[in-house]
């Protein structure tokens, strides 16, 4: 049988540095092909190649034995589906509607018959709107098909995506970090699905996907291809790859990525008797418009603490850590800043009151140079020329790498290096309370446990933080208190063990899935999601 | 050359206004409409200034301050008034303050001309090359020529400069950076008008002060603006400049009625060849 | 609801040929306003689907209402075609050169695509202005007496009545046009063009149509504009009436929805219209009222009328 998808030795560069350097892939009929790789291997280059986004330097792509058209709509009405990394569903339109622009693939009515809505145009918008909701129930889309889409949970808008892109019947379905954003149950559905696509004999389907989840593609495909710098190391059944050295080597850091062993432990508590704790949370309520998503939120922070908040997807612990800031503003309750009322002041009074948030996007300033990064944090601070240089380079040493990117604009740094610069961007502030969103989503487990360290590091400092996370093994051990967020509210709080206890409990809950059904290395510390962009377009679907 | 120097001063005063649209653009990603009626209340300040005092200083400072404050004016309509609204929607909100402006100008001053006297030298004539040159107009020139430097270093080599960017960038990571995104905003708009107040106070002498003298000259701006890549400073002063010589030298050529069709041929020609301005950036697709 | 969605056009027809004799009814000093209200909303309704629907931003509506008056004028006075044959035909025509226009700024987005399509209206104004007897110069051209094979000639009043009928068929048409899957594919192409692409969507195609489509409207409306004002004078079709139009869409709302685009000229254009009383108070009325609007409903008439009316509704709206 040959190969519905053969791409042979891709070569894309941007700019002088290769993305793409003798990127390689086949794709059979009817088989579920999965690409890993670390960040910047150059994965969604790839896709992008594949669907005309990119124009190829090198290489030589043939779908279905035909080399591919150059535009993406051609290659669209070809055959080739896909969705994409960050959020890209079209927010004016209801759920079924988004679903319904698959279709344009196969459709035919013009303009005319559109206008005046002839019998043709009407029988077709019939079937549009019927395989719509199919495949809108197929995926496990949980609202009504009329709603707006605008406002609904990432995982839905994930859904819909998968949903719209089936829509054009297509032969080949590219997925762009599918399970990204998602929690554990929403990932062993999309799993699933894929796999009952797959089996569908209606429509004979093969499926590309990147994934940085590697558990989840070693249960899914029947094949994976790896890839670093741009170029495929192997390719290969999934216990293959599995034993793969180089693999091993280039993904997974240098030893397998497991829970971290050395991670310290954590450090005494200083709450004084007293003296006002750093913060002080009572009654908190906010949220967007007249829709308050966090309420009655209560929690203190005393001098060199370090708190975690932990809570499935949606749960609100953005909001809640946005709201410290002044973004959204408070509805109801108060912030205690050392005794000292913060809420109702601006994002730019709080931060200069010495609180720093680092968001789930990292909040650089992707346009401008690292260095200007730096200076830009310490407006306001009036810092003399000698001050700023001793506390930049006091900073460059805890952050080598950051050193010698300099002059980089920030914008180009890859994940961990914009988490760095993130947290220097906090630190030269010198900060009483730093508050991290997300802070190991989308770093490799390696790059994670170093960030444990460099939190535990700050909190021997005497800095107070605050970390929210969806994956808390590597910041538990180090944390003196925990708290579950759930549906704007803390359920529980306590030690970190038992908190991530009940929050394990209350995923199962939640979810529908039964425990034993799950892939036994889906546990949290996979979970991870990687891409800024998508982050930053929750929180722009979210009003912030 | 008495026309190259005729066109580079008209010119110069399109650049002036483009300035100000980009430096707002740049850092609110707003396009205001109401530039040109900045220039006229501060083309009217500078009339009324001048018939009270004999300071250049202070004719000079009460244009100025008109503009800034017209700017602040703008600031109000499109940050506090519109917070929500799309960019779109705060353009619109410029367009509205363009017709309220005028509307208030025609109320007090009516739609006859105002005659403004030429700022600091008079009619004065300056030989050079073997011409003599209206002194204003080299005024003009050298005005232009500093307030741009100016902005450029104050936009390219401060923190200050580096903060509005980044306010443009993203007003929320801004502010996480300590930025006070509020008065950052603010200051941009006030700037803008002031430029738009010296360009009041430069072309007055030329044209006379009269309620539409704004929407006379805002498109040559906009085009101008355009040219420069519609995000940089120094690329609205050589759009500003160019445009100015086309229409002085389509004046001359084709005769005055042709003015506009040549310079939006001009301006279609550039835009279809390319597509984001001459002096390209990505700013463009922010509308 | 249900017969609407089975046969449009003859609910289109039905409803034009209603409010059509219903405007006749109205005092004759009066319609002259309405049938200028129905020329100013087929535009906004248009730049509607153009701004809101597919995210094109152009202000040569003036130009293309300057096209649809007096391409018509041109095509009765010179080339002596009867009246049923001038205005398809400068429908055509006018949608033709929108595709036009669309092909060739098909690179440009945003303002700089707003920016271009002023020049499009500056050449062609400067075009009519020195074009001769073609085009009647600074004057402008006068309009024929409006022959229709066995009626009596067209009063202003019945052209006022038959702009009210055509406005109805084009806010039926673009209602329709916005539901199917064009419409869905505009606005796939608004939000995101890569995703659209990826659902087979040619994008190029698309705004290309979508030029060609709203064009044919403007100059439709132009034509009508003409025959209402018995002529055409090139002073009328300026910028500030291009920005006239692009405010009444923002107002409106720039979702893609018709109802906004329908309201916003009855706000911004019929009440300062009918209050012209005002004199030199119009501008300071329009201004506020532009303002109070933008600060009122800041997304736009369409998507306050929803809010309102979900408030209304109470929570049992809200829970579905």
């Amino acid at each position: 049988m040959s190969a519905l998808l053969e791409a042979s030795d891709l070569r894309v560069s941007f700019g002088g540095v290769h993305a793409l350097d003798g990127f390689s892939v086949a794709v059979d009929e009817g088989e579920i092909h999965g690409i890993i790789g670390p960040n910047g291997a150059g994965k969604t280059t790839a896709i992008n190649v594949l669907t005309g986004f990119v124009k190829l330097h090198g290489g030589r792509v043939r779908f279905g034995g035909h080399p591919l058209p150059g535009r993406p709509h051609l290659i669209a009405q070809a055959g080739i589906g896909r969705t994409f990394q960050s959020s890209a569903i079209f927010p004016d339109l209801t759920a079924l509607e988004n679903v319904m622009c698959g279709g344009h693939r196969w459709s035919r009515t013009g303009l005319f018959g559109c206008m005046v809505r002839s019998k043709v145009a009407r029988a077709e918008e019939a079937e549009l709107r019927r395989m719509a909701s199919v495949w809108l129930e197929r995926v496990g889309f949980q609202f009504p098909h009329e709603a707006p889409v605008r406002a609904l949970p990432f995982g839905e808008h994930r859904k819909m995506e998968i949903a719209r892109a089936l829509m054009g019947k297509p032969r080949l379905l590219l997925l762009d970090e599918p399970t990204a954003g998602l929690t554990p149950t929403e990932v062993h559905l999309v799993g699933r699905l894929l796999k009952a696509l797959r089996s569908d004999s209606a429509h004979p389907l093969s499926i590309l996907l990147v994934e940085h989840n590697v558990p989840f593609i070693f249960s899914l495909c029947d094949r994976v291809t790896a890839v670093d710098k741009g170029a495929t190391i192997v390719s290969g059944s999934p216990a293959e790859i599995r034993r793969h050295g180089g693999v091993i080597q280039s993904y997974l850091g240098n030893e397998g990525a497991a829970e971290p062993q050395a991670v310290p432990r954590r450090g005494e508590t200083h709450l004084a008797e007293g003296t006002p704790p750093v913060l002080e949370m009572r009654q908190v309520e906010a949220g967007y418009g007249r829709v308050k998503v966090i309420r009655g939120i209560d929690l203190k922070v005393g001098a060199g603490e370090l708190i975690v908040i932990c809570g499935r997807n949606g749960a609100g612990k953005s909001t809640l850590l946005n709201a410290l800031v002044g973004q959204p503003r408070v509805l109801g309750g108060q912030v205690l800043w050392f005794g000292e009322r913060i809420d109702g002041l601006s994002v730019s009074q709080i931060v200069r009151k010495g609180l720093a948030l680092v968001p789930q996007e990292r909040g650089i300033i992707s346009e401008q140079s690292v260095e200007a990064n730096l200076k830009l944090s310490t407006i306001g601070l009036r810092l003399r020329r000698a001050e700023y240089r001793a506390r930049r380079d006091s900073l460059m040493e805890r952050f080598p790498k950051l050193w010698e990117r300099r002059t980089q604009i920030a914008g180009t740094l890859s994940g961990g290096e914009r988490q760095m610069l993130a947290l220097a961007k906090a630190l030269i502030r010198r900060p009483k309370l730093l508050v991290l969103d997300e802070p190991s989503i989308g770093l490799a487990p390696t790059i994670v446990e170093a960030l444990a360290g460099m939190v535990a590091d700050i909190c021997r400092d005497g800095i107070s933080v605050i970390v929210a996370e969806q994956n808390v093994w590597w910041v538990a051990p180090l944390a003196q208190r925990a708290y579950l967020l759930e549906s704007g509210k803390f359920i529980a709080e306590g030690a970190p063990e038992d908190v991530i206890h009940r929050e394990r409990i209350l995923e199962n809950f939640l979810g529908e899935t039964d425990t034993d059904e799950m892939p036994p290395e889906l546990g949290p510390a996979f979970a991870e999601s990687p891409g800024a962009e998508i982050l930053s377009a929750q929180r722009d679907v979210h009003g912030g | 050359m008495e026309v190259f120097i005729g066109g580079l001063a008209i010119g110069s005063i399109y650049a002036l206004l483009a300035i100000g649209v980009v430096l707002v653009f740049r850092a609110t990603g707003v396009v205001n409409f109401a530039q040109g009626e900045l220039m006229m209340i501060s083309a009217y300040a500078y009339v009324l200034a001048a018939d009270r005092t004999d300071s250049v200083a202070l004719q000079l400072l009460a244009a100025i301050l008109a503009g800034a404050i017209g700017g602040l004016l703008c600031y109000v309509v499109a940050h506090v008034l519109l917070p929500t609204s799309s960019r779109i929607g705060q353009v619109i909100g410029t367009i509205s303050l363009l017709v309220l402006l005028q509307a208030v100008a025609r109320y007090l001053f009516t739609d006859i001309p105002l005659r403004a006297e030429p700022w600091l030298f008079g009619d004065r004539d300056v030989e050079m090359f073997g011409i003599s040159v209206a002194a204003n107009t080299l005024l003009i020139l050298a005005v232009t020529v500093i307030a741009t430097g100016a902005l450029f270093y104050w936009q390219g080599m401060t923190v200050y400069g580096r903060a509005v960017r980044a306010v443009a960038e993203d007003p929320w990571r801004a502010a996480l950076s300590g930025i006070h995104v509020a008065s950052t905003l603010a200051t941009s708009w006030a700037v803008g008008g002031a430029l738009a107040g010296i360009a009041g106070v430069l072309l007055s002498p030329v044209v006379g002060v009269f309620p539409t003298m704004g929407v006379d000259v805002i498109f040559p701006a906009f085009i101008a603006a355009v040219l420069g890549g519609f995000s940089s400073i120094l690329g609205s002063l050589i759009g500003g400049l160019a445009l100015g010589l086309i229409q002085t030298y389509a004046v001359v050529t084709f005769g005055g009625t042709f003015k506009d069709a040549v310079m939006f041929a001009v301006l279609l020609g550039v835009l279809l060849w390319r597509p984001t301005g001459l002096l390209a950036a990505t700013a463009g697709r922010r509308v | 609801m249900r017969l609407w969605s089975r046969h449009p056009v003859l609910c289109v027809i039905v409803a034009a040929l209603a409010l059509g004799s219903l405007a006749s009814l109205i005092p004759s000093y009066r319609l002259f306003i309405v049938g200028q209200l129905a020329v100013v909303i087929m535009v906004t309704v248009a730049l509607a689907v153009l701004m809101g629907g597919a995210g094109l931003l152009s202000l040569a509506s003036a130009a293309f209402m300057a096209v649809g008056g007096y391409s018509v004028i041109i095509a009765m006075t010179q080339l002596h075609l009867p009246l049923l044959a001038a205005v398809p035909l400068v429908v055509l025509g006018g949608a033709a050169l929108g595709g036009l226009l669309g092909f060739v700024t098909l690179r440009l987005a945003g303002f700089y695509l707003a920016i271009a399509t002023i020049g499009f209206l500056q050449v062609l104004l400067q075009g009519l202005k020195h074009g001769g007897a073609l085009t009647g110069g600074a004057y402008g051209l006068v309009m024929p007496p409006l022959e229709l094979p066995f009626l009596p000639e067209l009063s202003v009043e019945s052209v006022a009545a038959i702009a009210v009928s055509l406005m109805v068929v084009t806010v039926g048409g673009a209602v329709t046009t916005m539901r199917s899957r064009i419409g869905r594919a505009w606005i796939a192409l608004r939000d995101n063009e890569a995703a659209a692409q990826m659902q087979g969507i040619d994008v190029r195609y698309m705004k290309v149509l979508a030029f060609a489509f709203t064009s044919g409207i403007i100059s439709l409306a132009g034509v009508l504009h003409a025959f209402l004002l018995s002529g055409t004078n090139p002073s009328t079709y300026t910028m500030s009436l291009s920005i006239f139009h692009i405010t009444l869409v923002v107002v409106g709302g720039m979702s893609g929805s018709i109802l906004g685009a329908v309201l916003a000229p009855l706000i911004l254009f019929f009440l300062p219209e009918t209050f012209s009383a005002l004199g030199e108070w119009r501008d300071f009325f329009y201004g506020t009222i532009l303002l109070l609007t933008l600060v009122l409903m800041p997304s736009g008439i369409s998507a306050g009328i929803r809010s309102v009316a979900i408030r209304l509704a109470g929570p049992r709206a809200r829970r579905v």
